[in-house]
């Protein structure tokens, strides 16, 4: 019998060899007379990221801050991609957008978020955008959206059926805008090249599925590509260091899966805020704060300029503060805990020898989400568990 | 209706062929070289007595102008969705939802596993929803 690989494994060992990494699973599912293209969204309040496979298998992914501006006229020397979405007037988003000095996007629950216009144009340009990246041709496409909502919007919920019992759903409230924005829906795009060409792309978003954000690491380090579940661990809990929220979300694993969340309070936001602090003169915004925080460098009289020793700071004290909200998780020594989301990415030097302190063995009682996949694994899981979810519906 | 057939010859070049042994694996109902040749010779044919009839040249004999429409229309509905996504048919308005169209290299991954049927069970406790059309 073949020894099953998690999807994590699958990527990091992809990444070590300097590859894609590539599956052995469909990239599409049927749905009716059309092939949806399998996608997995993580709209995270700092960043869209989206995943999703080439027919080859070939995983490609996006993150893309959550930033927007309307594109200017480009009046001399190369232009920069842009979108117009549904006949709106054409807009810059992520890096391009924060170059030009773009408007941070709403933050909070998915019915305030999705409400606003330009977040939905943000996804629709999002979408073109990887698929473009993974090399499907301009035209009409049908998506299967596997869409990563706030764990908190999880909620229990009584089913249609005068017989059914309380289960685990989404909330009415994210469900009903969900279906008035998303289910459905049709955009069409058109996607102006940095070399003046344009393309014409619209999306059906036949099909979503909402899911708790955290049910994508929880996919990814725990099933493989296939589903066939790859651990000994019963119980998780599982770190999210999120842009907006900083959240604990307890699995049990075996026999079946069940979760409970709870917020432990901002994410790296708090982080981002303080770094504003330190230049007060630039008024970044939220958005544009946290991908300096990545980056560590920050347009400063039109040079760009190392912030080094400002993340430092800034990551000694609200950092600090941040994994402190964390220790009370760590210490239990009940459960395997799970490191996960952007904030690895910022915080994983500072947490590897409080853990150690801690007498915490990596790998036997916790693991970090490698920094390297961290902001995207949550898309990357939500893209599997939609294919589980599809094939299961296929077979029924 | 009569079930004899006259041999005729035909001369194609090098090129001609390659395009029609091209298309082989996609006409699964021809089961020959000449099956195919005899297919296309055919679906031409149709294309012709319809652009005859369209230009007032009248149809074949037996056949009415609805006939002779009902042949064509199959064959032309086939391409249609294809030209409206190529923007070549606007007057049509915006082309439907279709099959992806992929990479030219993007070939499906050539040993495609099988999804545990259990995975999908295994996510229900954590309360996911499927909001739209179902996969089939």
């Amino acid at each position: 019998m073949p020894r099953h690989h998690t999807i994590v494994q699958e990527l990091l060992t992809a990444a070590a060899a300097g590859v894609p990494a590539r599956f052995a699973v469909r990239s599409t599912v049927r749905i009716g007379r059309q092939q949806g293209v399998l996608i997995g969204v993580d709209n995270g309040n700092d960043a869209l990221k989206i995943a999703v496979l080439r027919p080859d298998g070939t995983l490609i992914t996006r993150r893309i801050p959550a930033a927007y501006r309307a594109a200017a006229l480009i009046r001399g020397g190369a232009s920069e991609v842009s979108y117009r979405v549904d006949g709106a007037p054409g807009c810059w988003i992520g890096e391009t957008a924060l170059r030009h000095d773009g408007d941070d996007l709403p933050i909070g629950p998915t019915r305030q978020r999705l409400t606003d216009p330009r977040l939905r144009h943000l996804l629709a340009a999002g979408l073109v955008e990887v698929l473009h990246a993974a090399g499907y041709a301009p035209g009409s496409h049908t998506l299967v959206l596997g869409l990563a909502i706030p764990n908190t919007e999880i909620v229990p919920v009584r089913g249609a059926g005068a017989d059914e019992g309380e289960r685990l759903g989404v909330d009415p409230e994210t469900r009903q805008v969900l279906e008035q924005h998303l289910t459905g829906v049709t955009w069409s795009v058109e996607r102006l090249g940095a070399d003046g060409d344009g393309t014409a792309w619209q999306l059906r978003l036949a099909t979503v599925l909402p899911q708790a954000q955290t049910t994508g690491t929880l996919v990814a380090v725990t099933k493989a590509p296939t589903g066939t579940t790859v651990t000994d661990v019963e119980e998780m809990d599982i770190v999210d260091i999120g842009g907006g929220d900083l959240q604990v979300t307890t699995v049990q694993i075996q026999p079946t899966y069940r979760m409970t969340t709870r917020r432990l309070g901002d994410g790296t936001i708090r982080i981002a805020r303080a770094l504003k602090e330190h230049f007060p003169r630039h008024e970044l915004t939220d958005v544009a704060a946290q991908h300096a925080l990545i980056t560590r460098r920050l347009l400063v009289s039109g040079r760009q300029r190392p912030i080094d020793a400002e993340v430092a700071a800034v990551l000694n004290s609200q950092g600090q503060a941040l994994i402190g909200a964390v220790l009370p998780v760590l210490r239990q020594s009940r459960r395997f805990v799970m490191i996960t989301g952007g904030g690895v990415i910022l915080l994983h030097d500072l947490l590897q020898p409080r853990l150690e302190a801690e007498l915490k063995r990596r790998g036997e009682d916790y693991d970090f989400i490698h920094h390297g996949i961290a902001s995207e694994i949550n898309s990357i899981g939500v893209l599997f568990a939609a294919l589980f979810r599809a094939a299961a519906a296929t077979r029924s | 209706m009569r079930r004899a057939t006259t041999p005729k010859s035909l001369r194609l070049s090098a090129d001609e062929l390659a395009r029609f042994a091209r298309l082989q694996r996609y006409v699964p109902e021809a089961t020959s070289e000449s099956a195919l040749l005899k297919l296309a010779a055919l679906r031409g044919l149709a294309l012709l007595e319809a652009e005859v009839a369209g230009a007032g040249g009248g149809v074949p004999p037996g056949m009415t102008e609805e006939e002779v429409a009902s042949v064509i229309l199959p064959r032309i509905l086939t391409v249609v969705t294809w030209l409206a996504r190529r923007g070549r048919l606007p007057m049509l308005g915006p082309a439907p939802a279709a099959r992806p169209e992929l990479a030219p290299d993007a070939e499906e991954h050539p040993a495609l596993a099988a999804i545990d049927p259990t995975a999908a069970a295994d996510l229900d406790g954590l309360g996911g929803d499927l909001l739209g059309a179902w996969p089939d």
